[in-house]
């Protein structure tokens, strides 16, 4: 437990100073200059030169990256993190005042979205392929195709605007002093940005409940209690939630990376006063030590929930709680015993052996049992749905006969259907990219004898306040938002490859590093990444480009590891080895073939993933500038009319991106479908 | 017109080895109330699938692979029936039918008759559990994170069944040579001979009238295998009924009463074992081979 406790505290530590260089050298890099930026531009303009060089000193200005982190550094290590320019004060205390808003929210968050979830993955996965299980299934694609901060904007619009059940923002009621503020208060403000947020967390754990639990009564031991007569009900009961309940808890650890990043995306929309809004504040306002030091807090957060998550994991599973030398004692007695080792160096077969010796004279432990009770007959001929009757002859043969006594549920994969699945979203997405390029003039027309016309036949989405078609803004918005989604997606793509294919063939220091490369990624939230990542270049296009791309190719290094790696053992490249082919020859003939299905299957199930957070990003205020017609710009640009009423502009957007992300998913999933030769077989 | 039938049945004589449902009898075969224990008929097993031999991906047709096909049994009661065929050859897909436990995709088609009341899916897993128990192969079939007493005693209906089964599972665990803590140790602390010693006794703890077992001896050591095979003899012997699946044709010699040869699929002959004192006494060229590959006999390949 020692050794435990010392490696993770190691851990700690190297991750901390890997993460806080990373997030120092991201904040130093920007081209928004600190000084400029909070002494405010005529100020600047105005100051003498030697109270220029003054300031530049007091930040930095000319000193090397590496001397500038040791410095700030130690006084990070002393507790001095600086002061806030945008909040006049010190950084820790800033940081002090906010955490106990965000820590309420996400602590309601996490606990509400691991319940919900765990009941609605539980309730899925034991009623696999009914109802409620596409019931589920379908609400968790919809949530995960939502960004949050638009599922936030419209419960604004809906619970606080248009039936005034929750106030319009903030955590406490605007111009009461701290002091009156009630815990109801404090209650209501706090409500509707903790329902969204959980509501957002929701969809992960259920599905991955939903998954394992699948598994779970998929594995021998479920099959044996069904053998023993224990209905689904008393199996998940007995056996489903002692096996479910603990990488539940784990993923909800390891999810807190995940909540923190949609944490921030509410409060912002929410004028929620905790550490993500001040971070956003921080980040436009060129407040580098506040950003810093909100960046380090999460990173601590997120290392917190994953050390929870092992520690519990050794606390709870017996597996790994009891120690094997006590089974091994058992064990050990048992060969002691001297009849016992007898009988077994006898051994032999068992006919010739047949002799019972010194347990003949034992009764026969058995049990028959009793009377006849009364058993059922057959009952009515099973119903099988039109489309297995039709795949099967088998089916059909034992209906003549009447002697069907199992048949599936559904007609189980269909390779024609999924394939124009596939084609189907393909040409939609096409469809929609090709008419935002062709719209991109009529987006920026402004018309003021137009502007502000509700939905009607001539503008079906609306016009803005200066008279913008919002369908033809909307379009475009979503072209931009996806082609920039694509680009960033495939170099992203590229970097996962590089990686993953280094991690695989480049020996364990490679894979190491790599794996600790990983480690950093996931080390702090991506939202607050992304947003450090798009400070660092400036904002703009590039910084969001930029940051998508070097963001999202973890997982698909993974995969494109773990591909290679499985291939690198396969007995046809051990026989190619042999035969004297050439790696080159390999790597091009074999592990490309591979390696590509899954990869591509990885890819198009990033773009979602890229668009969304492309989306956020620029939602945010650090991503495509404002006279781009992006989704989160027009998205951003709504939040000022929300309260006139004007309910189109954030509504059709919205639902716009939602569904362009959904036909992403539509198309990757379909595409995985046929890849998969267990899924695609049957 | 039935009472009759049944009547001229029972007065048939069948220990002279006649067929008669598929089958020709042993000496202790005979039909309590006029009819089987378990009788499966024309059992058929297929998955629907694409055809894999098609190279063109979207060009290639579902075609049903068939597991199991036109297979009939019967045990009766008092008896012990050993299903002997090569390993994976769908013996334990045979197992799973007869217990009413079928993979989604599966079709599965036949008549079932238990106690001689026809079967249907649900009436069989009613069945489970209750009048038929299950003796499964290997250590995954325990819930690894439960402890090993717990889930030998399975569910109780109250608490006096709760007391019995307690009772009856310390029983077994003595006669098993289990120590008493093995009731408070996990799966994975268990070794093989244990865990398989742990599932038979989970069998056992039930009062049942039938027994499914599923290779259940491999890994146990002499003295148990025998002590194991005794009890499924002794079950029988008191009135219930066996059907033993095994690749071990000595094994199921020693114990059983009749055997049924499987190959490819199905059942092929299913006879008295005092058929195989004598090869011609057995009609498939297969249960000959199966008989000279006997080491008595000099395990002869054929």
């Amino acid at each position: 437990m020692a050794r435990y406790i010392a490696t993770q505290m190691v851990r700690f530590a190297a991750l901390m100073l890997a993460i806080s260089f990373v997030v120092f050298a991201l904040v130093s890099l920007s081209p928004i200059d600190p000084v400029q930026m909070n002494v405010g531009q005529a100020a600047y303009m105005g100051m003498s030169e030697a109270k220029r060089a003054q300031l530049a000193e007091y930040w930095g200005v000319g000193t090397p990256l590496l001397e500038r982190y040791a410095s700030w550094l130690g006084s990070v290590l002393q507790g001095d993190w600086g002061i806030s320019l945008r909040f006049n004060a010190p950084v820790l205390e800033v940081i002090g005042n906010r955490a106990a808003n965000s820590l309420a929210l996400l602590a309601i968050a996490w606990v509400a979205s691991g319940v919900l979830g765990l009941v609605l993955g539980v309730v899925a996965g034991a009623n696999r392929d009914r109802w409620p299980d596409k019931l589920v299934k379908g609400y968790c694609f919809v949530l995960a195709s939502t960004p949050t901060f638009w599922l936030g904007l419209v419960a604004l619009m809906v619970f606080a605007v248009w039936l005034g059940w929750f106030p319009f923002g903030f955590s406490v009621p605007i111009g009461v002093s701290a002091a009156d503020v009630t815990l109801f208060d404090a209650a209501r403000h706090i409500a509707l940005p903790a329902i969204v947020l959980s509501f957002v967390g929701v969809a992960n754990i259920a599905l991955h409940t939903r998954e394992k639990l699948v598994d779970i009564l998929e594995s021998d031991y479920v099959r044996f209690a069904r053998a023993r007569g224990l209905s689904t009900r008393q199996i998940v009961r007995r056996h489903g939630m002692r096996n479910l309940l603990l990488p539940a808890i784990t993923l909800q650890f390891a999810s807190i990376s995940e909540i923190f990043g949609g944490s921030v995306l509410v409060e912002q929309v929410f004028s929620y006063p905790g550490l993500g809004q001040a971070a956003i504040t921080a980040g436009l306002g060129g407040d580098a030590p506040l950003l810093a030091g909100i960046a380090v807090v999460s990173a601590v957060l997120v290392f917190g929930g994953n050390l929870a998550a092992n520690v519990l994991y050794g606390v709870v599973d017996p597996r790994i709680r009891r120690d094997r030398p006590a089974a091994r004692r058992v064990k050990n007695r048992r060969l002691q015993n001297g009849a016992y080792d007898a009988q077994k160096a006898r051994g032999g077969s068992v006919v010739a052996n047949a002799a019972p010796s010194a347990y003949a004279a034992s009764e026969p432990l058995v049990a028959v049992g009793g009377e006849i009770r009364a058993i059922p007959a057959a009952g009515e001929p099973i119903r099988v749905s039109r489309a297995v009757e039709r795949a099967s002859k088998a089916v059909r043969q034992a209906m003549a006969v009447g002697s069907l006594l199992h048949a599936p549920r559904t007609a189980g994969a269909n390779r024609v259907g999924t394939l124009a699945k596939f084609v189907a979203a393909a040409v939609a997405l096409v469809a929609v990219i090709a008419a935002g390029l062709a719209l991109s003039d009529a987006a920026t027309a402004t018309d003021f004898s137009m502007k502000t016309l509700a939905p009607c036949l001539s503008h079906p989405f609306g016009t803005d306040w200066m008279g913008r078609d919002m369908l033809a803004r909307t379009l475009s918005g979503l072209s931009t938002s996806v082609l920039l989604g694509l680009v960033a997606a495939c170099v992203s793509s590229v970097i996962a490859v590089v990686l993953g294919a280094a991690a695989a063939l480049g020996g364990p220091k490679v894979d190491a590093v790599v794996s600790w490369l990983i480690d950093l990624m996931m080390g702090v939230p991506h939202i607050v990444l992304l947003v450090l990542i798009s400070y660092a270049l400036g904002k703009g296009f590039w910084g969001v480009a930029v940051g998508v791309a070097v963001t999202h190719w973890p997982n698909l290094a993974r995969v494109v590891r773990a591909e290679i790696l499985q291939c690198k053992q396969s007995d046809f490249v051990m026989a190619a080895r042999r035969m004297g082919k050439s790696s080159a020859y390999i790597a091009l003939r074999h592990m490309v073939p591979f390696v590509l299905p899954q990869f591509i299957v990885g890819l198009v199930l990033m773009f979602p993933h890229a668009i969304l957070h492309e989306a956020s990003i620029t939602f945010l205020g650090f991503g495509l500038p404002p006279e781009m017609p992006a989704i989160g710009v027009i998205l951003s640009e709504s939040m000022g009319y929300l309260s006139a009423g004007m309910w189109w502009l954030a509504v059709f957007p919205g639902l716009a991106l939602v569904a362009v992300v959904m036909l992403f998913d539509a198309a990757g999933e379909s595409l995985r479908k046929l890849v998969d030769p267990h899924t695609s077989q049957q | 017109m039935e009472d009759e039938y049944l009547a001229a049945h029972e007065a048939h004589n069948h220990e002279d080895a006649s067929m008669h449902h598929h089958h020709s009898h042993a000496g202790a075969s005979h039909h309590v109330h006029g009819h089987h224990l378990l009788q499966v008929e024309d059992l058929s097993v297929s998955f629907s699938m694409y055809d894999p031999d098609e190279p063109r991906f979207f060009r290639a047709k579902k075609k049903d692979v068939v597991a199991i096909s036109g297979l009939s049994l019967s045990v009766h009661v008092g008896e012990v029936v050993a299903v002997v065929g090569a390993s994976g050859s769908g013996k334990s897909l045979l197992a799973d039918s007869v217990m009413g436990l079928y993979e989604p995709n599966a079709v599965v088609s036949g008549t079932i008759w238990f106690d001689g009341v026809r079967q249907d899916a649900a009436s069989l897993s009613r069945l489970r559990g209750r009048e038929i128990a299950f003796v499964p192969q290997s250590v995954s079939n325990l819930d690894p994170l439960m402890k090993v007493g717990a889930q030998v005693r399975g569910v109780a209906r109250d608490a006096s069944d709760a007391h019995r089964r307690r009772e009856r599972q310390r029983a077994l665990f003595e006669r098993y040579d289990l120590d008493a803590e093995v009731e408070d140790m996990y799966p994975f602390e268990l070794s093989g001979g244990m865990a398989r010693r742990v599932l038979l006794a989970s069998a056992l703890v039930g009062d049942l009238r039938f027994i499914v077992a599923d290779e259940p001896t491999p890994g146990l050591d002499l003295d148990l295998a025998v002590r194991a095979l005794d009890d499924l003899r002794a079950f029988a012997d008191a009135g219930g009924g066996v059907l033993l699946i095994t690749h071990d044709i000595e094994l199921a010699l020693r114990v059983a009463d009749r055997i049924a040869v499987f190959k490819d699929g199905t059942v092929i002959e299913e006879t008295s074992v005092d058929s195989f004192d004598d090869p011609s006494k057995l009609r498939a060229p297969f249960s000959r081979e199966l008989w000279h590959a006997l080491p008595s006999n000099g395990f002869e390949a054929i």
